[in-house]
């Protein structure tokens, strides 16, 4: 893995947002940030990144199992008890799952090390999926990179063939926080994907749910939503008014319930218990396990529930190296091995390594000068050479 | 680490299965309702695609409403979902 410096398009601002990517720049700060970029040989895609994301899958899956039925895993990952049989039947009727993004720590040279899984609500997946596509054949086109390079992505045909394996001849309604600019573009773009796989489709905000006396959920049209894509966390579903309801209604969601288990940082101590010392796990314990001391005095603590690096804390030696703010860690903390992100040229990356239909297909990267990557951590294209 | 130059030891390399974005599939965008889109270019070590219109169009639309009523007619309640998530902002990770 090399960060190779190189000129940005003249028009890729005007090409972003011709595609509709409003988001390039947040806060008058870029998001999108193409000064760099990421490359790669495919041998390391295959081996490094691909490899071990499909065995990390893996794990989670048998870990799903594992836990579903376990009320003492359950109630250790703080999962309300009156929503395991909506887990647990979500998981034995195989919902599908479509869509994941494991966070990575990789320096080029020692196995990647799974951070997290965005196992629920990942987002970057129009910047990943598509404009960095479209900067790799401009790239090509005017000298930027090298002529042959590739790039480690198929997530857009990946999604639209898991549309159609999954969804069928139903209708799509997609719901989320529409008001958020970049989940309305996520939204958006997975919208695009599943008309693409010929379903039929309704954008939605998430408040605009209705529920019906007779049980159902409905839209707008108060028509029913037989099957839901939803961009709201599955711990937020289960707080909000209507999440008493979700049990006997009849809707379908993707992500599916039992991924709540798979959102929660609380897997990442019960994948190292059930897998010790696998190289691409670090050691993790939940906070009030006493072998936590064995990290020592230099760890990552992280929030049960947390997005986008929120209320995570770097401690090393003894001390706060670095905080995120945030609104999250009522219901506890993991502490996990400090991993260093690689830094180069002074900037932390991470490696986003994604999965559609449990299959890795595709690289993103997030770079910040901060070691704890955050919303507005840049992303930086990747190409394969 | 210090940043590091292509070298001249760059070279092609096929992609792998996983990889490998297939030919002839539409460029898509977030603007919806668009019907046109820039033809694709062509990736020298993936196979080639023409242009092609990106979206489908036609069977997919959005709704939106005040999102905290409720019908009596109908008997139907909203705003039962996203009053947590407005409280945090955003939703992804």
């Amino acid at each position: 893995m090399q960060r190779i410096i190189c000129p940005e398009r003249d028009d890729w601002r005007a090409t972003a947002e011709s595609a509709g990517f409003d988001f390039h720049t947040i806060d008058g700060e870029r998001y999108w940030d193409e000064r760099a970029y990421y490359a790669f040989t495919l041998n390391e895609i295959e081996r490094r990144i691909e490899t071990p994301t499909g065995e990390i899958n893996a794990m989670c899956l048998e870990l799903v199992a594992r836990t579903i039925d376990d009320e003492k895993y359950l109630r250790r990952l703080k999962i309300p008890e009156a929503f395991w049989p909506l887990l647990s039947e979500s998981w034995r009727r195989h919902d599908a799952s479509l869509y994941g993004r494991l966070d990575l720590s990789y320096d080029g040279w020692s196995p990647a090390k799974l951070l997290e899984y965005n196992a629920d609500t990942p987002t970057s997946i129009f910047e990943a999926a598509v404009f960095q596509w479209t900067w790799l054949e401009q790239a090509m086109e005017r000298n930027i990179i090298p002529k042959r390079a590739y790039q480690c992505n198929s997530i857009h045909e990946r999604r639209i063939d898991a549309w159609k394996k999954h969804a069928g001849a139903k209708h799509l309604h997609l719901a989320g926080m529409t008001d958020n600019t970049e989940d309305a573009g996520t939204l958006a773009y997975l919208q695009d994907t599943a008309s693409q796989a010929g379903l039929k489709t309704t954008l939605m905000d998430i408040k605009d749910v209705g529920l019906e006396s007779g049980g159902r959920f409905v839209d707008l049209d108060d028509s029913e939503i037989e099957l839901a894509f939803k961009l709201y966390p599955w711990e937020w579903m289960f707080q909000d008014a209507f999440g008493a309801k979700l049990a006997t209604a009849p809707t379908r969601w993707i992500e599916p319930p039992w991924k709540a288990i798979l959102s929660n940082k609380g897997i990442l101590p019960l994948l190292w218990e059930m897998f010790p010392k696998h190289p691409n796990l670090l050691p993790a314990y939940f906070e009030d396990d006493p072998k936590a001391a064995m990290l020592g005095s230099s760890f990552v603590r992280k929030p049960l529930y947390s997005r986008e690096g929120a209320n995570v804390t770097l401690i090393s030696a003894g001390s706060t190296l670095m905080e995120q703010q945030g609104p999250y860690g009522a219901e506890g903390f993991i502490r996990q091995a400090f991993a260093p992100l690689p830094s180069i040229s002074d900037q932390y990356a991470v490696l986003g390594s994604w999965l559609v239909d449990h299959t890795p297909c595709g690289l993103s990267i997030r770079e910040d000068e901060n070691p704890i990557t955050g919303n507005t951590s840049r992303f930086v294209p990747h190409a394969i050479v | 680490m210090g940043t590091l130059a292509v070298g001249g030891g760059a070279y092609a390399l096929m992609p792998r299965e996983n990889c490998e974005r297939p030919p002839n599939v539409a460029q898509p965008s977030l603007l919806q309702g668009n019907t046109e889109c820039q033809p694709r270019g062509s990736s020298s070590s993936g196979g080639s695609s023409g242009g092609r219109s990106y979206f489908s169009g036609g069977s997919s639309s959005s709704q939106s409403g005040s999102g905290t009523s409720d019908s009596g007619a109908s008997h139907i309640a909203r705003g039962g979902f996203g009053s947590f998530g407005h409280a945090f902002g955003f939703s992804g990770g």
